[in-house]
């Protein structure tokens, strides 16, 4: 299923200099996702090139939300290649959708488990800007930022898989049914995953201090 | 607050723009980005090596008679001995049973299987049998050794659990447990090896460490390196899922019989 305004429903306008060099790309953007699957399966280049940039925002966007911004660059760039390298596999052209999708969640879910090997990072996201796009921040600021203040380190320290089933679902506005594919598992275990990460983020909002002690 | 402030903070992580140039530096990488055929290659010497290893194995056992180490799966398939040796069980039988019609014994000849994990089926499992090779023209084989070659193809209808199959799920033996050279041949390293020009097709891969088995085709071939001194056992393939102390299923892939004559390496 496709959402609103999705950026896996219509082609990303991105446009850089390099992206000049595939040629008829404004044309060749408007072809079906799975007729260019299907070119770049049989080693077409050109055609893998126009699924990058039709696909890149969303799958940044997905990778941002699970690891953060500081390290969404790589995964996203750790994806497009693994997806090059393994596209002659990929059974059914129709599928390229749900399949990027599904490396870039196992990519991130790697990501997190190394970065949880290191040790936190020093200032979560460093993302300073998000507390401006949390919602009606003109009409309640302060609960806006009570709330980045109180959630992104608590977020920070769910478990890798509860963390993703999140952003797939609330964040990235997938069904649960796609949300458990996305994280290869049955549905079942997809709910009782975000049930599981919800009441523990509620219950640090009702406990703040719980935060602290985790 | 509330569950909405928790909505609208996840949604708020994943609104944010794409990096200018981020589609050129993905486009750069994926330029730079080996092609699998060179992963592959990459593992020759290091397969030329274990699969020699893995048939001086075999030779130690033949000599050696049965062993007490009953083989069991291997807990990493990154690390095994291409060659496991087990202990005689089970009755004596100085007549081999007859093969039936599930057996692989001609090339050609395909069944299918179900594929199991420690939850059930989960999944179906097609198996061709392919040739007998005294070698192959440009890749080395172990001296002493002919070629056994089949063709695995996985259809997933969900993950198993635990999520480790393809390469490391088989296994070659004697049907006749209590036969006097009682071994058990991997076909890990040998298959990485043989992935060559006149055998353009891939080997099977093992997951974990590909993507997606859902949508993506798990196929490929497993090639074993047999002491040609075996020959003259009834030999049957073993399906060996991860986690399993007896293999879910066996199916008899050759005959008392000549191995082929061996093939010179001509092209390197």
């Amino acid at each position: 299923m496709l959402h609103p305004g999705s950026d896996f429903a219509r082609a990303t306008t991105v446009r850089t200099p390099r992206s000049a060099r595939v040629s008829g790309l404004v044309i060749a953007d408007e072809a079906p996702a799975s007729d260019l699957v299907a070119r770049a399966k049989a080693g077409e280049r050109e055609a893998f090139d126009m699924l990058v940039e039709r696909y890149l925002s969303e799958t940044y966007r997905l990778a941002t939300g699970i690891v953060g911004r500081v390290d969404a660059r790589d995964v996203t760039q750790e994806t497009f290649v693994a997806a090059w390298q393994e596209i002659g596999r990929l059974r059914k052209p129709e599928a390229f959708p749900a399949w990027l999708r599904r490396i870039c969640v196992n990519r991130s879910r790697n990501w997190l488990r190394r970065r949880k090997s290191r040790g936190p990072t020093a200032s979560l996201d460093m993302d300073d800007e998000l507390a401006d796009r949390l919602p009606d921040r003109r009409t309640d600021f302060r609960g806006a930022v009570e709330a980045r203040m109180v959630l992104e380190p608590l977020f920070d320290q769910l478990k890798p898989d509860q963390r993703l089933t999140v952003v797939l679902h609330y964040g990235m506005g997938y069904s649960i049914a796609e949300t458990a594919e996305a994280s290869g598992v049955r549905t079942g275990t997809a709910k009782s995953r975000l049930n599981a990460a919800l009441k523990r983020l509620r219950r640090a909002l009702e406990d703040p201090h719980e935060t602290s002690h985790r | 607050m509330n569950d909405q402030q928790i909505r609208d903070y996840v949604r708020a992580r994943t609104d944010v723009d794409t990096p200018p140039d981020l589609l050129g530096s993905i486009l750069d990488a994926v330029d730079r980005a080996p092609a699998r055929r060179s992963w592959l290659a990459s593992w020759a010497p290091i397969g030329t090596v274990a699969a020699a290893m893995a048939m001086a194995a075999v030779a130690l056992v033949l000599l050696m008679g049965p062993s007490r180490d009953l083989g069991g799966p291997s807990p990493d398939a990154s690390t095994p001995g291409p060659t496991r040796t087990a202990e005689p069980t089970g009755t004596h039988s100085s007549e081999p049973p007859p093969a039936s019609a599930g057996d692989l014994i001609e090339p050609g000849q395909s069944i299918q299987i179900a594929a199991v994990d420690s939850v059930g089926e989960w999944g179906s499992i097609r198996i061709e049998r392919g040739e007998d090779l005294g070698g192959y023209p440009d890749a080395q084989i172990p001296d002493g050794s002919f070629v056994i070659e089949l063709w695995i193809e996985y259809d997933a209808e969900r993950l198993p659990d635990p999520p480790t199959f393809g390469a490391s799920d088989w296994a070659l033996r004697p049907t006749d447990p209590n036969a006097e050279r009682f071994f058990v041949v991997e076909p890990q390293h040998w298959d990485r090896i043989s992935g060559s020009a006149t055998r353009p097709e891939d080997p099977l891969p093992q997951y974990p460490g590909a993507i997606d088995p859902l949508t993506t085709s798990t196929e490929g071939r497993i090639a074993f390196a047999v002491d040609r001194r075996t020959a003259d056992l009834r030999l049957e393939l073993l399906y060996w899922p991860s986690g399993f102390d007896e293999p879910a299923e066996t199916v008899v892939v050759r005959l008392p019989g000549n191995p082929p004559p061996p093939v010179e390496v001509t092209q390197e």
